[in-house]
Parts: structure tokens; C-alpha cells; sequence
């Protein structure tokens, strides 16, 4: 019954979930998101990737909101043999913060949602796990956007690991 | 410092850059797009339009096939020119006493529509939740005449501590899928108290309420009681607003009053909210007209940009005995939109279609958009006879099936007559040149 030692972080994380209501009229299901990132992976380029994905964000939770994602990083010299990598992965949004400080600055009004993100990448010959952590991500609404996430990357093939770095993220809501 | 004007200035760029982008090109490949739609459209409305006669359906029935719902209202009371609105929007504003909300078009800030927001900001402050929903077409406004830039009022309502959402913003974002940017919000209503709903075509900027001078454009918001048709404007409100803001409202926060003016005649109201393509209802209406139609047909639509279909319904009501009477309008604000009008005239004459130029002795400009049948079918709103406004504008209209209204909306029509002239054949001709046609399409996404 290995398992019932962790019924109380099961349990508040059951709580927590349930705590999170569904907010009444989002009406945004899915769109697509597009991101920079440059890795520090052996199994990857040294250059940035522009990364294209369609975005599936089915609940409509005001935290712990999980959202699909699929898509591609394209190499940004892909004439020096350099392949686009295919990519699927799930994030979810932690919280929404409405009154965050940065709020005043803007011109529209927006709420810090930190994230988290786990991927897998898969190339030629490649193969790699991806953790991404993304504190400073504002929701506008009919989108986010989001900069400097910290990635960590382990390489499935090498069994090693490397970091990265999203420079920035917009997910634009079409759906 | 200003970190707010560091924040119009960064929008004013991407203005600018927009704007220098090679728009022929662009709009060439979205006018392809939506030109096959219209065409393959064409092909098959007369036969669609000769199927729903036939079968004979009551109004009420095909409305609600349709997803067009009624509810009970009070006869409508129309406000005709944007000053009459202005006035009278500043008194609602007045004696609001718990939320107003407010959606239009365009918002600008100007000394004409200052004093709207001034007074609704003073509403604010006494506890009155006030919540404003402004497209973002509004960032690209001009004094008519001229190309003095107007700005929108988005930044000057939050500055004023308003409540604020900008419909779909043009931003840098969208650069990565340009098409999102048609999507407007052309819809122009009020909610005061839950008790009023006003709905029709007057925004809240320079070009409707104060120009010309004292008068503003001619047109239209009809003002009634309808606690169904207000409930279900104020759930619009509150998603559409949750759909561009983080802050979300909940349609429960505001309360609708259930009771009707006591002694005045009740009427069915149906409400027509048009999304396109979840919710596609400016179609269906105008399907509505051309079919119940046995007699006269009246189309107020100085923004008719022809297509083959459109004038199909046009073509199909004259064929079957109806008298169809059609009214443009000089004086628009810019000369592209009276071009692109003007360049489809001749169709409309040769379809069979009595074709009307009205001509304000003020200079106005007739933005209504009124279509009557038979004295008694009667849709006012937001919605303009072509085609943006049956795809990606968001319409609000108002329909009504009363012979009173009917002829209230035939009296006003009467009126309007008085400084119309009957486009002659040849008249229609002279404004077929290559510079209109290039405005007739290009009216097709940009009108």
C-alpha cells in the first residue's frame, strides 16, 4: 500500500483542484502559440528555434488549467542541415493573479498566470524531455504572452541533461 | 513620466507599420478569398431562397430555425440623428442608477464624445458599475475630410478609471495570423439598470454624434423594454467582454428587471446577435426580408457593397412582384465608402430595384440601416447589406413583425424622401470607372 503514503498531498491537491471553479463564460477553447528558445543540448542547434504550435485549452479553470499543445521548432538555419523538430506537450497555468504590479504598465488590463510546461521533442535521431518553467506569462484574455521561461532538457538518447531558454511566447486564442 | 504615452506611442508604431505595409497585395489575396466565397454563394441563393417560399414556413418558425429568438417588448422609440442620441444617451447616463454597459464600434476621444465618457466616469465614481466595450477600429479614425487622426478612447477611459475592453487589438501578435484581424465587433448597444436596451447604428465618436455640427450622422438607436431580449444582450456583453479581458464578469452580477411599463402595448422582438461562423444570423435575416417580402421592400443602406448574392435576394424579390426601393446616401465620411456604394447602383437598377441617393441639406451622412417589408417586417441594428457584415462583423439587430412599427419606420422613411432623388440609369453608369471598382472590392473586407 505504497500509495497511502501520499494520500495527503493527494488529497490537498484533489482540494486544491476542486477549489479551482470553472470560470463562468470563458469562451476560448484552442489557437496557436508561437515562442523562441534556445537550448544548451548537445543533441540540439546552438541557434534559436522558432517554435509553431496549435494550442488546446479545454478547462476553463482560474488555476491548475492544463492546455494540449502540438506542433514544431523550426531551426533557424535549416539550410545547414538542421531538421524542424516535432513537439507535443501539456502545460498548466498554476494562478491567476489578478492585481500584479506590472498591471499599470500596460496598455491593456492583464493577469500574471505562471506556468509549466513538460514536452517531448522528437527529431531525427532525437528525442528529448523538456521542463519548462515560465513565472512571467500575462493573460490578456484573447491571449498570452510570455518571456525568459527556463527550460530543462534531458536527452533521452544521451541520457544527459541541458537547459534552455524561451525568450518569449505568444499564444493567441483563434477558437 | 507618462508610461502610458510610452505605451500609445509602441501602438501608434505598429499603426504605422501596418499602414505602410503593402496593402494592395495583402487586400488582393483576401478579396480572391472572399470574392470565390460570394461567387459560389451566388450559385446557389436563388434556389435556396425558391425552396424556403415554397415551404410555406410562418415567420416566427423560420426566425427560430434559424437561432433567432423572440421576446416580448414595447414599441420601439427611435432616436434619428446621432445629436438626438447624444442628448438623450447623456440622460440615461443621468438617472443610471446601477450598471450601464456599453458596446460600440468605435470610441474616440474628441471634444464631441469627451463629455460621454466625462459623464459616465462621474457615474463610476458614485458607485455605478459602468463596463465599455470598444472595437479596435477605432485606433484608425480621421476628421471626415481630412487626414487628421483621431484617437481612440481606449487609453483615455482607463485613464479616467473606466472599465475598458478593446475588441480583438491590433497588435504585434497578430502579425502571425493576419486573417484575425477582420474579425470586428460593428455591434452598438446600451443596457442601463437592466431596465433599457438600446440597440442600432450610432457609435460614440466624432462622425456619429457631431458631424455635422449639431446634428451628427443620420441614424438610428431604437430604445425599448424587453427583459428577455436585455437578458440575453447583457450574457453577449459579459462573454464577449470575458473573451478580451482577464477580469471576467459574471451575467448574474447584473439583474434584469422582469416588469413591462404599465398600459403599453407589448410586440415580439426578435434579436439578432450575428457571430460568423458559430452563430451566422445577418444571412438568415436578409434571406427573411427577400422571402416575406409579397409586396415593397425598403433597404436604408447607404454601406451596400454588392455581391452576386446580395443582389440575388435583391433580383429574387423583383422577380416575384416586389416593389424594391433601395436608399444610398452622399456625404460619407470618407470617398472610398461612397464610391464602393455608388459603383454597385447600376446593378441594383438593372436587378429591378428603384435606387435612391439621399442628400442631406446639412451635409449628413445616412448611416442607418432600416429594411421595411410590406409595412410591416422591420430590422434595425448594426448590420449593413453586404458582406462583411453577414461573415466577420459582429451585428446586432432588431426585428420586428408589427404593423405599428411598420409604419412608424415607413413615416420616417417618408421623411428621408423628401431629400432623395431617383438614380437614373445613366447616373448609375457615370460611377462605373476603375477607381470606384478598386473601392467596391476592396469595401468587401475593409467596409
Amino acid at each position: 500500500m505504497r500509495y497511502l503514503r501520499f494520500r495527503v498531498p493527494l488529497v490537498v491537491a484533489a482540494l486544491f483542484i476542486c477549489a479551482c471553479k470553472p470560470v463562468n463564460a470563458q469562451i476560448w477553447h484552442g489557437g496557436y502559440r508561437v515562442s523562441l528558445d534556445g537550448y544548451v543540448v548537445p543533441s540540439l542547434s546552438a541557434w534559436e528555434y522558432l517554435s509553431i504550435a496549435a494550442t488546446f485549452d479545454p478547462l476553463p479553470w482560474s488555476c491548475v488549467r492544463p492546455a494540449l499543445h502540438a506542433g514544431a521548432l523550426l531551426p533557424s538555419f535549416p539550410w545547414e542541415g538542421e531538421k524542424p523538430i516535432a513537439s507535443l506537450g501539456l502545460s498548466l497555468t498554476l494562478c491567476t493573479v489578478q492585481d500584479h504590479p506590472f498591471d499599470r504598465f500596460l496598455r491593456s488590463d492583464s493577469a500574471l498566470t505562471p506556468k509549466i510546461d513538460i514536452a517531448w521533442h522528437v527529431g531525427s535521431q532525437l528525442q528529448n524531455i523538456v521542463l519548462l518553467t515560465q513565472p512571467w506569462t500575462l493573460d490578456f484574455g484573447e491571449k498570452q504572452v510570455g518571456m525568459l521561461g527556463f527550460h530543462a532538457v534531458y536527452d533521452l538518447n544521451d541520457h544527459k541533461w541541458g537547459w534552455g531558454l524561451r525568450l518569449f511566447e505568444i499564444a493567441h486564442y483563434t477558437w | 513620466m507618462d508610461l502610458l504615452f510610452a505605451n500609445r506611442f509602441s501602438h501608434s508604431l505598429l499603426s504605422a507599420i501596418l499602414a505602410c505595409m503593402k496593402r494592395a497585395s495583402i487586400t488582393l489575396c483576401i478579396l480572391m478569398v472572399f470574392l470565390a466565397m460570394g461567387l459560389l454563394c451566388s450559385c446557389q441563393t436563388t434556389e435556396r431562397l425558391e425552396r424556403m417560399e415554397t415551404q410555406n414556413i410562418p415567420f416566427a418558425d423560420y426566425m427560430e430555425q434559424a437561432g433567432i429568438y423572440s421576446f416580448s417588448s414595447t414599441l420601439p422609440v427611435y432616436y434619428n440623428n446621432g445629436a438626438q442620441w447624444n442628448a438623450h444617451s447623456l440622460e440615461l447616463i443621468e438617472q443610471a442608477t446601477d450598471y450601464i454597459l456599453i458596446s460600440t464600434f468605435l470610441g474616440v476621444e474628441h471634444p464631441s464624445s469627451n463629455p460621454v465618457w466625462q459623464a459616465l466616469a462621474k457615474k463610476a465614481k458614485e458607485g455605478v458599475r459602468v463596463y465599455i466595450i470598444i472595437d479596435s477600429s477605432s485606433n484608425f479614425q480621421v476628421v471626415p475630410g481630412s487626414n487628421e487622426v483621431i484617437q481612440s478612447a481606449f487609453m483615455y477611459l482607463r485613464e479616467l478609471g473606466l472599465e475598458a475592453v478593446e475588441y480583438n487589438p491590433f497588435s504585434m501578435s497578430n502579425l502571425f495570423y493576419l486573417p484575425l484581424l477582420l474579425d470586428r465587433d460593428h455591434r452598438k448597444y446600451w443596457v442601463v439598470d437592466g431596465k433599457m436596451l438600446a440597440a442600432g447604428g450610432i457609435n460614440v465618436n466624432h462622425s456619429s454624434i457631431d458631424w455635422p455640427s449639431g446634428l451628427g450622422a443620420i441614424d438610428t438607436m431604437a430604445q425599448v423594454v424587453s427583459p428577455g431580449a436585455t437578458e440575453a444582450v447583457v450574457r453577449t456583453f459579459v462573454q464577449t467582454w470575458n473573451a478580451y479581458s482577464p477580469k471576467h464578469l459574471d451575467a448574474a452580477d447584473f439583474p434584469v428587471c422582469s416588469e413591462f411599463p404599465l398600459g403599453e402595448p407589448l410586440v415580439d422582438l426578435w434579436l439578432v446577435d450575428h457571430y460568423w461562423p458559430s452563430r451566422s444570423q445577418v444571412s438568415s435575416l436578409f434571406d427573411a426580408f427577400s422571402i416575406y417580402a409579397q409586396q415593397e421592400l425598403w433597404l436604408i443602406q447607404g454601406y451596400t457593397f454588392l455581391t452576386p448574392a446580395l443582389l440575388d435576394r435583391i433580383r429574387y424579390a423583383v422577380e416575384k412582384g416586389v416593389e424594391v426601393h433601395i436608399m444610398l446616401s452622399e456625404h460619407a465620411t470618407q470617398p472610398k465608402y461612397e464610391m464602393a456604394s455608388r459603383y454597385g447602383a447600376l446593378d441594383l437598377i438593372d436587378a429591378g430595384a428603384t435606387v435612391y441617393m439621399y442628400d442631406s441639406p446639412e451635409g449628413a451622412f445616412l448611416h442607418l440601416k432600416l429594411i421595411v417589408a410590406d409595412g410591416k417586417l422591420v430590422t434595425i441594428g448594426s448590420a449593413n447589406y453586404n458582406l462583411r457584415s453577414q461573415t466577420y462583423s459582429r451585428e446586432m439587430n432588431l426585428v420586428f413583425d408589427d404593423e405599428q412599427v411598420g409604419r412608424y419606420s415607413l413615416d420616417y422613411i417618408e421623411t428621408l424622401l423628401k431629400h432623395c432623388r431617383i438614380v437614373s440609369r445613366e447616373e448609375a453608369q457615370s460611377y462605373r470607372n476603375v477607381r470606384s471598382f478598386f473601392n467596391f472590392l476592396l469595401m468587401q473586407v475593409w467596409g
